[in-house]
């Protein structure tokens, strides 16, 4: 089996500056609900991470442009992505934004095909994403992700079918899916790299950490037996009307668009299902075609938010131009939930002010009576390494000034 | 009884409940509090069951007592961690100084949101537990009753600091746990005792703790099981003695947390 894997890294941050050539170079950061969604590597260097509150990552890196995620946008841009690999092989993964692989054997016949495969890949790629990935190619999916992760962008890494523990052994453990206990673990016992981790016995890692830790270690081997999962479209629910003689901009056209929406609410209805998207195409008479969409706030399937959205859609595409086709799709499908309701208001306790509930008390028995508690290195044999007492009026204080 | 019987019994039941309360009549097999009470789980669903109420009634006084390695700085820790994913706030008077900041990490306790008071002696110690006690916390522990003795602390001492705190609690919403190594005598014997510390008598519930047997995992020990026992529930009727299974793997599980 030859896996070929297409790493495209900071996905939503890339797309973000290819779609504004000014932010080249500038630290981006993508927010998504007050938290980061993802970030460009110049912020990652000064310390900004996923899941981390904007504001603090605004402190963090003052100079960051901050964008709003734009997430139709990004999955749209990932599935043409998909497309170009799916142009290659039938059989096409997809991991989380920016990570895919596909089975090449059988598409190549030697080791100089796949290169100039990967170079069409590439080629194809910038054409029609507008992007450059990383790409590696190897027996299977771990080591070709990893082939991948180690490469400059744009590039491609190809090993010979045979080669993965060699190309694996000398590589950091960081690059296997270990926990960070599983990895400080291994460094007391001095295992720094994957050769040396692939080298213990096999029932001994059974032994100490488990089957997960032995499917680890038979990746640090190079073998990898998980099969690719074929990428399957998200369904919608879609419906269409085609307008003879074309219609301009009217009430009949906004009634029209009401219908499709009743129309595709049924369907969700007798599916069971609810909808987040609303994606509205309007073709014109000149053969050109105009497209909005629109996320709501949670998923439903009730025909009047619907409705309302399909409106609001139809007049951001408004022009002089008479329509001749509109097609409304519902995009982000799940299965409805009941939703238990509650007899009483359920209330979070109000927070108490610890501070000033201490202060007082340090006044009175002196401050060194009390502490908070931080956790220095969990895995060091010594207590005094392990956590830390501060004073806790002190600590407070300084959190305080710093968030002033 | 026919249904029309069923019917008009049904109806008598309501009104007398709309008029007096759901506590004045209720079935049989049915506690009579179910949750009505505020109280904090304690994160073992079988033990929560068997406190009747759903876990450590707040605003009163729980004992947890055995000996050493019994599960008492377990169970503790993971009540806190429960309290503070409801949002309240906690505190942990450790007068031996012996508290371990990462075990309490490893039970998933925020440790952020966690004062703990390392005072210098047991009278401090009481006096700073009666201030907190009226402090709106979720939950207050007292680490551990045994090193007050010792201390020379005077019995009309002990008892005023005791009805203090009962009193305060009685206004506040914390939970407030006492831990009793068993020392000197079986668990409920007055030798773990101070002189003059009554606990027994001012305490809501009372639970004893005592290791069964270790859990082992190719050779190493990965945890152990104990049992609880509850010596005193006013909330409930008795209960059987629960088990529950503490596993230390990188963090503290108990029963699949």
């Amino acid at each position: 089996m030859r896996i070929l894997c297409l790493l495209i890294p900071h996905f939503p941050a890339s797309l973000e500056r290819r779609d504004e050539p000014g932010l080249d170079g500038q630290p981006v950061v993508i927010a998504q609900e007050g938290k980061v969604l993802d970030c460009s590597p110049e912020a990652l260097d000064q310390g900004v991470r996923e899941g981390m509150k904007v504001g603090r990552a605004e402190r963090l890196c003052p100079e960051a442009v901050v964008r709003t995620a734009h997430i139709a946008r990004y999955e749209g841009a990932f599935e043409r992505v998909i497309e170009v690999l799916a142009g290659v092989s039938p059989v096409v993964e997809a991991g989380k934004w920016g990570e895919a692989y596909t089975d090449i054997s059988g598409q190549t016949s030697g080791f100089d095909d796949e290169v100039i495969l990967c170079q069409q890949v590439g080629r194809k790629l910038k054409q029609e994403v507008g992007l450059t990935g990383m790409m590696g190619v190897a027996g299977n999916k771990f080591t070709s992700y990893v082939a991948a992760w180690i490469i400059r962008q744009g590039r491609a890494l190809l090993l010979r079918p045979g080669t993965e523990r060699e190309f694996l052994a000398p590589l950091p453990l960081e690059l296997l899916p270990l926990s960070e206990e599983m990895i400080k673990e291994l460094r007391l016992l001095g295992i720094r790299s994957m050769g040396q981790f692939a080298r213990l016995p096999a029932g001994a890692v059974l032994d100490r950490f488990g089957p997960q830790g032995r499917r680890i270690h038979q990746l640090a081997q190079g073998r990898d037996e998980r099969p690719l999962l074929p990428y399957q479209r998200p369904p919608v629910v879609e419906a269409t009307r085609q307008f003879e003689p074309p219609l301009g901009m009217n009430e009949i056209l906004v009634r029209a668009g009401g219908k499709l929406a009743h129309t595709c609410c049924q369907r969700l209805r007798k599916r069971g299902l609810s909808c987040q998207e609303v994606h509205l195409t309007l073709s014109f008479e000149d053969g050109s075609s105009h497209s909005a969409q629109q996320t709501l706030s949670g998923p439903t399937a009730d025909r009047l938010l619907v409705e309302a959205s399909a409106r609001e859609l139809l007049t951001r595409l408004s022009c002089a131009d008479r329509v001749t086709e509109a097609r409304l799709v519902l995009g982000g499908l799940q299965a409805q939930e009941g939703k238990q309701l509650t007899l009483g208001v359920i209330t979070r306790p109000a927070k108490v002010d610890l501070v000033r509930l201490v202060r007082p008390l340090a006044a009175r028995f002196g401050a060194d009576s009390f502490y908070g508690g931080r956790v220095l290195d969990s895995s060091s044999p010594l207590a005094e390494l392990r956590f830390a007492w501060q004073p806790w009026v002190e600590e407070r204080e300084k959190v305080d000034s710093s968030v002033e | 009884m026919n249904r029309r019987q069923y019917r008009k019994l049904d109806f008598v039941v309501a009104s007398l409940q709309r008029r007096f309360g759901p506590r004045a009549i209720y079935r049989y097999e049915q506690p009579s509090t179910p949750t009505l009470l505020p109280h904090i789980p304690t994160g073992f669903g079988e033990l929560d069951q068997a406190l009747g109420i759903g876990g450590i009634p707040q605003g009163q006084i729980t004992e947890l007592l055995g000996p050493a390695t019994s599960g008492k700085v377990t169970l503790a820790p993971k009540v806190i961690a429960q309290a503070q994913r409801a949002g309240h706030q906690a505190a942990w008077v450790d007068l031996g100084w012996m508290l371990d900041a990462d075990y309490l990490h490893r039970c998933q306790v925020n440790l952020k949101e966690l004062l703990v008071v390392r005072p210098h002696n047991g009278q401090e110690a009481l006096a700073i537990a009666a201030s907190l006690a009226a402090g709106e916390l979720g939950v207050l522990v007292f680490d551990e009753v045994t090193s007050l003795k010792g201390q020379n602390l005077s019995p009309v001492f002990l008892e005023g600091a005791l009805a203090q705190i009962h009193h305060r609690l009685a206004h506040s919403p914390c939970a407030m746990i006492f831990l009793t190594t068993t020392y000197f005598g079986p668990p409920g014997d007055a030798a773990n005792y101070p002189p003059g510390f009554s606990l027994d008598h001012y305490t809501a519930l009372r639970l004893a703790l005592k290791r069964e047997k270790w859990i082992r995992q190719h050779g190493d020990v990965r945890g152990y099981q104990a049992i609880v026992t509850v010596l005193k529930n006013r909330w409930a009727p008795p209960a059987g003695p629960v088990q529950i299974e503490i596993t230390f793997d990188g963090t503290v599980r108990g029963n699949g947390l």
